[in-house]
């Protein structure tokens, strides 16, 4: 702040940017003037404040929110507590304690690194944290009654559980395509086991062992879609030697029907197996002939009235 | 020319017919013919449709006589010849429309590529028909000649029938026994019969053949029905000896020469050569008469023959 002077000579300009830097920068904004004073010019609040200054050895509080309060002299200043949240005690001399009472009640919420201390009881049920995790360290959680959530994730060793219901429909795993179970699997009467596929375990064993049940559907059977897919017939007798059914690879969809009817089934290896009851009438053309001879009956213009078949030497 | 080996049933099995096989099936078209020729002489009374001939004779003169001496032998008639026409063969040509080829009418053969084919008419003809002509139309009078006809002086012939008991043709001369100088004033005509000459018909003999295969109505092959085939091939035998286009017609003529073969014997027109017997007789002194009588060697003035002919 400097003496501000205007020449007779200055200008009119000069005298109003004068007064303005004299206003703003000498006298200050009124609208900042503390609300404690109620004066309305510069006058009035230096005179209130005189008054008060001259009137007791006062002082002002103010909490977060820049409320204040101006405890003048004479004036008594109380601090109490919220029950079960934070305590004053008042001792000599001039002494103020503001501490935590044993039981503390949190509305919303606390921060602290850590908490040490006995039991921990909610009243309201709900543990969160900021970070998306509360970590119970080496702990073990132990609960009488649920633990609910929308995913338990657990890691490391053994889980025990008892019985397990899922609210959910699906159980897989976060590190590995396969699922083991370490032990017989059964369900109850008449429930269904729903799967795509079906492997062994890594036994060794090569095949799945549906012991002396019988394998039903009502769709088809499907097998795989490598060269050696099919079906394999241990026999009456458990040894390194079987039969093996499998389709060569199909370039369309294929058809083929076993008759109704009781037999066995004739192959390329089949030798002498062929009856007679076997081969339909006008069945045998001479594709299927042996050196194939053939003697035609003709007219006698040379027009072929029928031609013969038969299997040549 | 295409011969055929007709197929038949050997044992079960598909065979072509040997040479001989197939001679036998075409002895057996031969009888077929004997059953009913389509070519068939008669014996007629007169007016034969084939060639007449003629028997010639010689008779005697004219008997001359005098009231003083007898007539010289120039002035005697010379004896003179008679000759007697015979027209007595007429043919008869039946007229045959055998069973047109259907394609599978015939008997089956293998081609040259080893197929079984049946046998047009023109192999049929090759190598049954034909040989079958040949066969009737040949010179000799065997059954395998039956149903043709032959000329025969005997009255009968074994392996044959003949036609009529009337000649057809007598070969006469005159008798000169009959002839005497006490009997002149002679008849001129005094003949002898030398030879009578009947139309035979040879006989047909069944003989066995081995019927061949052909194409049935459900083109399998079959062996032919007896039946069937005998009257397939008799229609078709009686056919071609009577309409052949292929110069395997049969017809008969009969002469000193003709086309064709000659069948039976020839009839021989014998007459005497001599150029007369002069003869008298004394009756009184009144009737001197002389009469020139037929006399000499018979020799023969033609000799005539049936033939067959295939044309």
């Amino acid at each position: 702040m400097a003496i501000k002077n205007i020449a007779v000579t200055d200008t009119l300009e000069t005298f109003r940017t004068t007064f303005n830097d004299l206003a703003a920068n000498d006298f200050g904004d009124i609208a900042t003037l503390s609300g404690a004073i109620t004066a309305t010019n510069l006058v009035a609040a230096m005179n209130e404040t005189i008054s008060i200054a001259t009137s007791t050895a006062g002082w002002t509080i103010e909490d977060s929110t820049s409320t204040r309060q101006i405890v003048g002299g004479g004036d008594v200043l109380r601090v109490f507590g919220t029950s079960n949240e934070i305590e004053a005690v008042v001792s000599a001399i001039d002494t103020l304690t503001i501490g935590l009472p044993n039981a503390v009640s949190i509305t919303t919420s606390v921060t602290a690194p850590t908490v040490s201390t006995g039991n921990m009881s909610l009243t309201n049920g709900s543990i969160t944290d900021s970070s998306g995790q509360i970590s119970f360290g080496n702990e073990n959680l132990v609960t009488t009654g649920n633990i609910t959530g929308t995913t338990i994730i657990g890691s490391g060793g053994t889980h025990t559980l008892g019985t397990i219901q899922i609210s959910g429909n699906t159980i897989s795993s976060t590190d590995s395509t396969q699922m083991i179970i370490d032990d017989s699997l059964s369900f109850t009467n008449g429930k269904t086991l729903a799967v795509d596929n079906i492997t062994t375990a890594n036994s060794g064993q090569n095949y799945v062992n549906f012991g002396s049940k019988n394998l039903s559907t009502d769709g088809h059977y499907y097998t795989g879609t490598s060269t050696t897919g099919g079906i394999i017939f241990e026999g009456s007798t458990f040894s390194s030697n079987e039969t093996s059914v499998y389709a060569i690879d199909p370039t369309a969809d294929r058809t083929i029907a076993f008759p109704d009817e009781s037999g066995t089934i004739i192959t390329t290896g089949s030798t002498d197996a062929i009856t007679e009851s076997m081969i339909a009438n006008d069945a045998i053309g001479q594709n299927e002939l042996k050196s194939v001879t053939t003697l035609q009956i003709l007219n006698s213009s040379g027009t072929v009235l029928k031609t013969l078949y038969g299997a040549g030497a | 020319m295409s011969v055929r080996a007709p197929l038949y049933n050997s044992s079960g099995n598909i065979q072509e017919m040997t040479t001989a096989m197939v001679d036998e099936v075409v002895n057996q078209i031969v009888y077929q013919y004997s059953l009913s020729p389509s070519v068939v002489l008669s014996v007629v009374g007169s007016g034969g449709s084939l060639d007449a001939i003629t028997d010639t004779r010689k008779q005697a003169g004219a008997s001359s006589s005098s009231a003083t001496a007898f007539p010289s032998e120039a002035t005697t008639a010379e004896p003179s010849t008679v000759t007697v026409t015979y027209d007595k063969l007429t043919s008869t040509t039946s007229s045959v429309s055998p069973t047109a080829d259907s394609g599978i009418t015939w008997p089956v053969y293998y081609n040259s590529s080893g197929q079984i084919q049946a046998m047009n008419l023109q192999d049929v003809k090759d190598t049954f028909l034909h040989p079958a002509i040949d066969l009737l139309s040949a010179s000799t009078t065997t059954s395998q000649q039956a149903g043709t006809h032959w000329i025969s002086s005997n009255t009968s012939e074994t392996g044959s029938t003949r036609v009529s008991a009337t000649p057809i043709f007598t070969d006469t001369r005159a008798d000169t026994s009959l002839y005497t100088a006490g009997g002149i004033g002679e008849a001129l005509d005094q003949p002898t019969t030398i030879t009578n000459y009947y139309l035979y018909t040879v006989d047909g003999s069944d003989t066995s053949y081995t019927a061949p295969f052909y194409i049935n109505a459900g083109n399998n092959i079959q062996v032919y029905p007896e039946a069937t085939f005998e009257s397939l091939i008799q229609e078709w035998i009686k056919y071609t000896a009577a309409s052949s286009a292929d110069g395997y017609s049969i017809s008969y003529n009969i002469g000193t020469s003709g086309s064709g073969n000659t069948r039976g014997s020839g009839m021989a027109d014998t007459i005497l050569n001599g150029s007369g017997n002069y003869q008298t007789r004394f009756v009184n002194a009144d009737d001197y008469r002389a009469q020139e009588f037929p006399n000499g060697s018979a020799v023969t003035s033609n000799t005539y023959y049936l033939r067959i002919n295939k044309s």
